[in-house]
């Protein structure tokens, strides 16, 4: 399986080599030939519409431009990416009638029509000329509009690029009560936008890589220099450069195709939605990797205590954000543990019960027919199947099918002895808490890895469920995303990072970076920034002294 | 191509192999709760004329526990909640196999809230059937003992009426702390400990409404604690009544609450109770010129609860009084205890040697082995220091008037 993959990058490697290094837009195997454009119009046309044949969206039109030498030119774009406006008023009303305006200093000939369309006539802002007919036909379908001249072996490509898409929305994956509501859509333009309003500097630096043979996706690696680490730079940049797939039509695709390891049940890159969390993550050192149709950035690396972390947390007051965390890891900790220790201990610890609470649990047991492991699993999927059924339904009746299954169902599972009422409340118990974790693929591993600690609860009692657990933690100790230890900073342990790990410390105290993905630029933030009241005037000194001093050391 | 073969081919192998291993155990502990016998009391007799015993237990059954539970079905009928059986034996594992004879679920110990023994072997011995519950893993040493007067069966066939399971009502009697309780680990500690004497709580058969016994055709079918069974190397020795172990648990600090009644200092006939709410109690051995004396102080701090004379709790004098009184009644029951360890059963169930090992470790070794002989010649000393800390909502008792009027 896997050699078939390593012949097939060996092929892709050796197709793609000796191919000219002039400005191309892509070097992509599968793509039209190499081929320079003639400075015959009709000629280039024909073999335009040669390699376009069957695409009926790409609109050709023919116009001639200064009538009194005739020099004809054709536009050409696919219907639907363009703003119509713009290559009515913009380029056919200026070439065809506004041209005689500038005609009156020097007369247009077949000679000088190009220089004069490009520097006096055409109004469009983006403007770009082509010689190769690769780069053209792929300028007329990343939705640019394509101008042939007569005589000329140059296309120009015009940005005038407009499509339907979402308008920004809230983002629904990570809503929050405080912070701001803006999340990423599928237009990759409006995402980096949406990063460069909130970073306004030069060093914020976007790098554009295009990614799939047919789909040819924008893909913007972005990062701060001076904050993040060359070295993690360039290795995303080529892990996202081996990457030769058909198509990127969502960022899980290279998701796969990069990170550490694939094996793992647990994920190495975050997702997120909120430009605010993207931001922060820059901020921090990380690199973020937007694609053109995802609506959600990636950053690496990610630490496993980001699983735990929300946006909010850091909006809120500190006190709230750490109280939240703390109840975030207990409900990991449930959602991980508490089945398979209720299975494991009503059926091979019962004395770990208190006594009324087995007199009462066993109670519950004695008219239900299945023994604790089978009931507990069957209701763990029929859990999971209801959660999928309301994912899945659009949102009026996802509530109906959670009411029917989740009330009706669990009630009358119990109310008819099929199902002990313990069991219905540690798995709902279990349920909810996997969706108080705040990342989202961390939830989704959780859940998983109940099943198999069910299983060892079942069958090994607590001490299966602690080999389970033990297994777990070797693996996640062993686990690197792009490099950073994964459960960073409690192992390997830094104490001055753990500031933001279970607990949020407040902002005049998160001076530093963390120090396994920031080291470059450790500093965060002046020191000695905690407020205070204006009477202390010497503190208050002390603190613009220092901050002075910082500013100093800055350059600033 | 072959290297990715072959390391699919290994996890499989892995996969397949611990499925099976899992699936060849066949969870050898595994234990359904509804294959398990859940013994909340147990009681062993002697039988009269043989070397058998006579195992009593209180097996819950959880079903009939569960009333109100719609669908359950047992709601409301007189369903009692527990099963009660014995089964006979030379040893209690002889005696558990033949009741698993008759039970449908296999006898699970570590939920037994207390073991309570029969009069007749306790007279003879209890270290014997004792090993059973210290060897097995189930049966927990956290397990109050007891003693029975008469049998252990009568005890654990009785209903008192507070609990739903009648062992959970005989257990819960410690937890007020009202009478002298003992765990089956410190029992043991003190059996083994050389010069010692053990305790356990004494247990008998009455009714709820006392004086309203057998004429009515009732059964009496409650439990009391009626005082302490005293144990001299394992076998029983003697009995202290309510007052005599009121005074045993004053010298042994375990009175955490209790209440202390004593004549109104100003009009004789009046009583006062006082609460106490703390207490602390101080064994100190002293040894001048070879001679062994043991000092014992208490300190003591109460809230007074009644008050029937016309005594104004608000003046310091009258406190002072009251602690004065206080004091002699403590002490005065404490010599009740004392007496009857050391005239009557000369035991040491205070645990004095185990202070005196500590405090002079060198002496003990001389004193040890004749202790016994020496314990009831020990002169000892008790001092009390109590304290009233609160006189509750009201200061002057608001019948002083009435009182005061009708002389």
């Amino acid at each position: 399986m896997f050699g078939f993959f390593r012949i097939l990058k060996k092929a892709v490697t050796y197709s793609s080599r000796g191919q000219s290094k002039q400005k191309q837009r892509t070097a992509d195997p599968g793509q039209p030939e190499q081929q320079a454009l003639s400075k015959s119009l009709p000629t280039n046309l024909r073999q335009i519409k040669e390699i376009l044949a069957g695409c009926a969206d790409v609109v050709y039109r023919e116009f001639v431009i200064a009538q009194k030498d005739e020099i004809r030119a054709v536009l050409i774009y696919v219907d639907g990416m363009i703003d119509k406006g713009q290559a009515s008023f913009q380029i056919m009303k200026t070439l065809m009638m506004d041209i005689s305006m500038v005609e009156e200093g020097e007369r247009i000939n077949p000679h000088n029509v190009l220089e004069t369309v490009v520097e006096r006539a055409l109004t469009i802002h983006q403007l770009e000329q082509y010689h190769n007919l690769p780069d053209v036909i792929n300028g007329i379908l990343d939705g640019d509009i394509a101008l042939l001249i007569d005589g000329y072996a140059t296309a120009l490509l015009c940005g005038a690029r407009a499509w339907e898409s979402r308008s920004v929305e809230e983002p629904t994956s990570e809503s929050v009560v405080r912070g701001p509501r803006e999340g990423f859509v599928e237009t990759l333009r409006t995402n980096i936008t949406q990063v460069r309003r909130r970073i306004k500097s030069p060093d914020l630096k976007v790098m554009m890589l295009k990614i799939g043979r047919y789909t040819r996706t924008d893909v913007a690696l972005m990062y701060i220099r001076g904050i993040a680490d060359e070295k993690l730079v360039a290795e995303v940049k080529s892990r996202l450069q081996q990457v030769q797939v058909d198509g990127v039509l969502e960022s899980g695709y290279l998701e796969e195709l990069i990170e550490d390891r694939p094996g793992s049940i647990f994920a190495q890159i975050k997702r997120t939605e909120r430009p605010d969390k993207a931001c922060a993550d820059l901020l921090e050192g990380k690199v973020a990797i937007l694609v053109d149709g995802t609506p959600f950035a990636m950053t690496v690396p990610l630490l496993f205590t980001a699983e735990l972390q929300s946006a909010e947390d850091y909006y809120e007051r500190y006190y709230y954000g750490s109280a939240i965390r703390m109840v975030r890891f207990l409900a990991m900790v449930l959602a991980l543990t508490l089945s398979s220790v209720y299975i494991a201990i009503v059926s091979f610890h019962q004395e770990m019960l208190p006594t009324p609470l087995l007199i009462r649990v066993a109670g519950q047991r004695e008219a239900v027919p299945l023994p604790v492991i089978m009931e507990t699993i069957l209701m763990e999927m029929v859990f999971e199947i209801l959660r999928e059924a309301g994912v899945r339904l659009p949102r009026q009746v996802g509530q109906a099918v959670s009411i029917v299954g989740g009330l009706v169902m669990g009630d009358a599972a119990v109310r008819a002895g099929l199902v002990a009422p313990t069991t219905v409340i540690v798995v709902a118990l279990s349920g909810i808490s996997s969706f108080a974790i705040a990342g989202y693929s961390a939830a989704i591993s959780i859940r998983l890895l109940r099943f198999p600690m069910m299983v060892a609860g079942g069958t090994l009692g607590l001490f299966g469920v602690m080999a389970v657990i033990i297994a777990i933690f070797i693996h996640l100790a062993s686990l690197r995303s792009f490099g950073v230890p994964y459960l960073s900073p409690v192992a390997p342990l830094t104490l001055r990072d753990l500031k933001d790990a279970t607990n949020r410390a407040p902002w005049w105290a998160m001076r530093t970076r963390p120090r396994v993905i920031g080291y470059r630029n450790p500093q965060r933030q002046a020191p000695n920034l905690k407020p205070g009241r204006p009477a202390e005037q010497s503190q208050k000194q002390k603190t613009a002294s220092a901050s002075h001093r910082y500013r100093r050391q800055r350059g600033e | 191509m072959s290297g990715g073969k072959s390391r699919l081919s290994k996890w499989l192998a892995i996969f397949l192999v611990s499925i099976l291993l899992l699936s060849q155990t066949g969870c050898w502990s595994f234990r359904g709760m509804k294959q398990l016998a859940i013994v909340m009391g147990v009681g062993i007799d002697k039988v009269p004329g043989t070397d058998e015993i006579e195992v009593t237990v209180q097996i819950v059954k959880p079903g009939a526990t569960f009333v109100g539970q719609e669908g359950g079905g047992l709601g409301g009928s007189e369903t009692k909640p527990v099963w009660v059986a014995s089964a006979r034996g030379r040893t209690i594992s002889e005696a558990q196999r033949r009741l698993n004879l008759k039970s449908s679920r296999e006898i699970y110990w570590a939920h037994c809230i207390f073991l309570v023994l029969g009069e007749e072997l306790a007279r003879q011995g209890v270290d014997d059937v004792l090993d059973f519950f210290l060897r097995g893993p189930q049966p927990r040493e956290f397990m109050w003992i007891m003693v029975a007067r008469g049998t252990a069966k009568q005890i654990l066939t009785a209903e008192p009426e507070l609990e739903k399971i009648p062992a959970q009502a005989i257990g819960f009697l410690t937890r007020s702390k009202a009478g002298h309780a003992v765990m089956l680990k410190d029992f043991v500690k003190q059996v083994v400990t050389p010069g010692a004497g053990a305790t356990a709580s004494l247990l008998e058969l009455t009714t709820a409404i006392e004086g309203e016994d057998q004429e009515d055709g009732q059964k009496p079918k409650e439990v009391k604690m009626v005082g302490v069974a005293v144990f001299r190397q394992a076998k029983l020795v003697g009995f202290l009544d309510e007052t005599e172990t009121r005074g045993l648990m004053w010298l042994q600090g375990e009175v955490v609450r209790g209440v202390v009644t004593i004549p109104s200092p100003e009009k004789k006939e009046g009583r006062i109770s006082i609460n106490i709410y703390r207490s602390r109690t101080k064994v100190i051995p002293e040894i001048h010129d070879g001679m062994l004396k043991i000092k014992v102080e208490i300190d003591t701090e109460g809230d007074l609860a009644e008050e029937q004379g016309p005594d104004d709790a608000s003046q310091p004098a009258v406190i002072e009084e009251i602690n004065q009184y206080m004091a002699s009644q403590i002490e005065e029951r404490c010599q009740l205890a004392l007496q009857k360890a050391q005239t009557d059963l000369q035991t040491d169930v205070f645990g004095f040697g185990e202070a005196v090992h500590r405090r002079y470790p060198q002496e003990w070794k001389l004193l040890k082995n004749r202790w016994e002989d020496e314990f009831p010649k020990v002169p000892v000393e008790v001092t009390v220091n109590a304290q009233i800390r609160r006189t509750g909502l009201m200061t002057k008792p608001i019948f002083k008037k009435i009182q005061s009027l009708k002389s």
